[in-house]
């Protein structure tokens, strides 16, 4: 028989080797939809990061504001003063795995230490501008984790789709094939069988 | 009878301080469409020299505020030079905030990733540091041995409290320590010292207050402060500014209540409750040259007209980098209005 799997000679064999077959594939099946559950609950659990974009463009346009009255009050001479002797932000980026996703990490962000100036409104600006770019480092590594968990969630949603509506229910329809061929194919020889019994069984008769 | 070398001095700079720029000068300014139209009336004043040698396209507020730092170093030296020898050294250890200044912006340069710094043009007479070889230093503390031989010596006995906290800050604040505590030495010796050392005293009893009150709105530690801040004061006792370093920022206002700056105190409270550092300075510098406008009158005659001419000069720099710096910026008129002190 030509079927979607090419052509099927229906013997047991076969029909064995595709039960098998069709069970790994509903196994493979239910843990490709446990990763597609497990990749939207990790992306549900990081919008709340990624949807402070908009709080973090607010800060920013303060800390613009700070930023112009800071320059305005000390002058360029001692900002760039100042901004000589800022620590600098020097964040370790490194990757993990979340469900076999490769996903940015980032480590070192943490609180600024004491400035190297005494001037009040000096600080001020450094902390607001260290603030501000740390957080942009955080929404770029939030952003970048959902758009590859999402590409990943894509993918295994079209896997599983694929398994669910195509290859298992052709795999299954085969296997009923040659189920339905193997008990014609018994019933057949049952049938001879039982006439070649009931022709012997006449002849002893006579 | 007076010396008439002060009265001289006195007198000169009567004349000095009618150059410099007026309130509706800065307002104009103010309302000036841009860089090249303030250009335009800082012609009709003693930036004229400087500001007609800059050719429109390199008209900005960085050139401009080398030009308006420049001039405000040149004043104070050229009262040096026309001092006379009783009230001399009182000038030169009044003008050493502009090494003062240097020096910290050499060692932010050494304690950062720079490949610059900028220096206030001082006259070699009135010089004590190598500047080239300080920054030639390989760290903080071998660029602090250049200070060795010179009046700030006493920065290197902060060298442990510096590793301590790793921040120059520590150092920033002895020199300032140092600085005040020079200048409060040499105001004992000049005519007219009582003058003299009001006007000093109120600036640097005013800036210590910023100080410990904005480092403590910005949350930096009470013993890093206490490291930072002036010990004494004119007005401001030696157990006062302890008791400001001590306590915790909402409960500093009150401090302030039995000494002459109590009228700081409603400012200071909105300051704080704000977390507003740029209120806090805008507060407390109005009245320094507040302070410095009243004994401009009240010492007309004296040399405590001298050091008030001084710090009206300072507040002048402060205004022209504001406005300079707001226009280029484009602040609103109403928020560069706001700046000028």
């Amino acid at each position: 028989m030509a079927t979607p799997f090419g052509r099927v000679t229906a013997t047991r064999g076969l029909l064995l080797r595709l039960k098998d077959q069709l069970k790994f594939i509903k196994r493979g099946l239910e843990i490709l939809k446990t990763k597609r559950d497990q990749l939207a609950g990790e992306i549900n659990a990081r919008l709340d990061d990624v949807r402070r974009r908009s709080d973090l463009e607010r800060f920013f346009s303060e800390v613009y504001a700070d930023v112009k009255k800071a320059y305005s009050e000390l002058g360029y001479m001692s900002v760039d003063s100042y901004s000589h002797s800022v620590e600098l932000i020097e964040p370790e980026f490194s990757t993990k795995m979340v469900m076999g996703v490769r996903i940015p990490d980032i480590r070192g962000l943490g609180k600024p230490r004491l400035p190297n100036f005494a001037d009040p409104v000096a600080i001020d600006l450094s902390r607001k501008m260290y603030e501000a770019l740390s957080r942009a480092i955080e929404l770029a590594v939030a952003e970048a984790t959902v758009e590859r968990l999402a590409y990943e969630l894509m993918a295994t949603n079209r896997k599983v789709n694929a398994l669910e509506k195509e290859i298992i229910p052709r795999m299954e329809s085969v296997i009923r094939y040659i189920e339905d061929r193997l008990y014609e194919e018994e019933l057949g020889e049952f049938i001879r069988v039982k006439h070649v019994r009931d022709v012997i069984r006449a002849r002893g008769a006579r | 009878m007076r010396n008439p070398a002060i009265i001289y001095l006195v007198t000169r700079v009567h004349g000095l301080r009618t150059h410099l720029i007026t309130r509706e000068m800065f307002l104009s300014m103010v309302k000036a469409k841009g860089l090249p139209s303030i250009v335009e009336i800082l012609l009709r004043t003693d930036y004229e020299g400087e500001v007609s040698k800059l050719s429109r396209e390199m008209i900005s507020a960085a050139e401009l505020s080398g030009i308006f730092e420049s001039m405000l170093a040149q004043r104070y030296y050229y009262l040096i030079k026309i001092s006379p020898r009783s009230v001399r050294r009182f000038m030169e250890i009044y003008a050493r905030r502009f090494e003062i200044e240097n020096v910290k912006r050499v060692l932010r340069y050494l304690a950062g990733a720079a490949e610059r710094y900028t220096l206030i043009p001082i006259p070699r007479e009135y010089s004590y540091v190598n500047y080239k070889a300080m920054a030639e230093s390989r760290s903080i503390e071998d660029a602090l041995e250049f200070l060795r031989e010179t009046p700030y010596s006493g920065a290197l006995e902060k060298l442990p409290a510096y590793k301590k906290y790793g921040s120059l800050m520590i150092i920033e604040g002895a020199l300032d320590s140092i600085y005040y505590s020079e200048v409060w030495k040499a105001a004992n010796t000049v005519p007219s010292k009582n003058a003299v050392k009001r006007v000093v005293g109120y600036e640097m009893d005013l800036k210590n207050i910023f100080n410990i009150v904005g480092l403590k709105i910005q949350m930096v530690p009470s013993d890093a402060v206490r490291e930072v801040a002036l010990k004494t004061g004119y007005r401001l006792k030696a157990d006062t500014i302890s008791s400001l370093v001590s306590t915790k920022v909402e409960g500093l206002p009150e401090l302030l209540s039995p000494t002459p700056y109590s009228n700081l105190i409603p400012d200071l409270r909105r300051a704080i409750e704000l977390n507003d550092v740029h209120l806090l300075r805008k507060t407390i510098f109005q009245h320094i040259y507040s302070e410095a406008r009243r004994a401009a009158s009240q010492y007309a005659t004296n040399l405590g007209f001298v050091v008030a001419y001084l710090l009206l000069c300072e507040a002048e720099y402060r205004n022209l980098i504001a406005i300079t710096t707001g226009k280029e910026l484009e602040l609103a008129e109403e928020e560069l209005s706001q700046l000028i002190m």
